[in-house]
């Protein structure tokens, strides 16, 4: 079953490691920006909140995989031209941005309003109460979907092949169409799936070390 | 130290003040008492801005309330408030609790708001819990820390929006003992609360409010043994039967 094992194991091995980058990449750009959609959505101003609420409604009702399209081959059209990893960096990350910055606005929502009129009685800032009370509780609250938001991003990753990034999935499908058959089908189809498994595996784990290393007594 | 003159709010349809007049000078300890649903709650909060007015001018020190921004931040510094259910911040130390507005707000040295903060700890009787989280403490403990938060930012004025409505009984002395004390050192307070006994010893005036109106206001002994609205009676007959 696991013909030329030692061949299949270096293509995943690539496949996966380009996995892993353009995931936690990603991610990085979709927490910031998710951290910028919420500070504009509690802002008390009205076209900040505007505008985050059409970004948000924009990258989160249009298909992943035509925000790739869109980005790859039609920007270049209008004179905006980088290379495919850039437009599978961006766009996973302003995808799933969208969703950070609704979970992380569920997560405000989630802490009583005393905190923050406790904040503002002491003479904070909006800045400074949502910097120091609001968003330290807010994000601890929402980690564990935050998690879920990355393990998610690790799978929506493989669509990113549709724009020739060779990553986990489009390693997989090279092995099983190559040209000598010398890979068994059933055994690439292991193979992939025990490696997002490992790497999905992984993530969660960290995921809930973050969770313990930041809780605090309630 | 607080002026408010001619102040109406509305939540909805509901008139919760009704062209409200009040003064609370320098060192006064003013205590707000009446039904609930009353106003006094809202009275309290509009005077640090958490509950906009209408209509109506409120001063504090001489000067206007600002509308937003930082002006407002800097009024609120100066201002202590202790709210009903505590507010602190939970994922912060009882330590942080207290040091946070110094460090972030008055932009004291840590180690100096440190060793504040382990005074006024103490002072509340609580130095040996600087490094617990709130919810590790009873109410009337987590009561007085915020007490201590308040007094950390050296307030000209200190409010109190009902500080023992949600403590158990037996811990609402050592809240109203914290209380006092601050009163008899001079500091400017307004309380409200349904505590008559700590009305009638600790304010220089108490101010009747019912239906969103200030009905009457005059001084403890003299409100306590002789109201002279019908509704004050009515009030006081209702709370001191047993």
């Amino acid at each position: 079953m696991f013909d030329n094992f030692d061949l299949m194991v270096a293509a995943l091995g690539a496949g996966m490691w380009t996995t892993v980058w353009v995931t936690l990449t990603s991610y990085t750009i979709a927490l910031a920006i998710g951290m910028v959609l919420v500070v504009m959505h509690v802002s008390p101003a009205f076209p900040a909140r505007w505008a985050a609420n059409a970004y948000t409604q924009l990258f989160r009702n249009v298909p992943l995989l035509a925000v790739l399209f869109i980005m790859y081959f039609g920007l270049p059209k209008i004179g905006i031209v980088a290379d495919n990893w850039v437009w599978a960096l961006l766009g996973l990350g302003m995808y799933t941005g969208a969703f950070v910055g609704e979970t992380l606005r569920s997560g405000i929502n989630s802490i009583p309003l005393g905190q923050a009129e406790a904040a503002r009685s002491i003479g904070l800032t909006f800045g400074q109460s949502l910097g120091s009370v609001i968003m330290p509780q807010a994000v601890r609250a929402v980690i564990p979907p935050l998690g879920s938001l990355l393990i998610a991003l690790v799978k929506n990753s493989a669509l990113v092949l549709a724009i020739g990034v060779t990553e986990l999935t489009a390693q997989s499908r090279r092995l099983i169409e190559d040209n000598a058959s010398r890979f068994d089908l059933w055994g690439v189809i292991i193979g992939v799936t025990v490696s997002y498994l490992l790497i999905a595996l992984v993530l969660s784990y960290l995921v809930r070390l973050v969770e313990k290393r930041t809780a605090f007594v309630r | 130290m607080v002026t408010i003159s001619g102040v109406n709010k509305h939540f909805g349809n509901l008139h919760a003040l009704k062209d409200i007049d009040l003064t609370v000078d320098d060192g006064e300890v003013v205590v707000l008492i009446g039904p609930s649903g009353s106003g006094k709650s809202t009275l309290c909060r509009t005077i640090n801005r958490l509950e906009t007015v209408d209509s109506g001018q409120i001063t504090v020190n001489g000067k206007p309330l600002p509308a937003e921004g930082r002006a407002l931040a800097n009024l609120r510094a100066d201002v202590g408030m202790v709210f009903q259910h505590f507010n602190l911040f939970a994922h912060l130390t009882v330590l942080q609790n207290i040091t946070l507005g110094p460090i972030k707000v008055r932009r004291t040295p840590k180690a100096k708001a440190d060793a504040r903060a382990r005074q006024l700890l103490e002072r509340v009787g609580l130095s040996d819990k600087a490094d617990v989280y709130p919810s590790q403490l009873s109410g009337g403990q987590q009561q007085r820390v915020a007490i201590a938060r308040g007094l950390a930012m050296d307030p000209k004025l200190m409010m109190f929006d009902e500080p023992t409505s949600a403590l158990d009984p037996e811990m609402i002395n050592e809240v109203l003992d914290v209380m006092q004390d601050l009163a008899r050192e001079g500091m400017t307070m307004v309380v409200v609360t349904h505590e008559m006994g700590f009305a009638r010893r600790a304010a220089n005036r108490v101010v009747f409010m019912a239906d969103g109106q200030i009905v009457e206001t005059a001084a403890p002994d003299e409100f306590f043994d002789d109201p002279k609205t019908a509704r004050a009676q009515d009030f006081l007959s209702k709370v001191m039967t047993h």
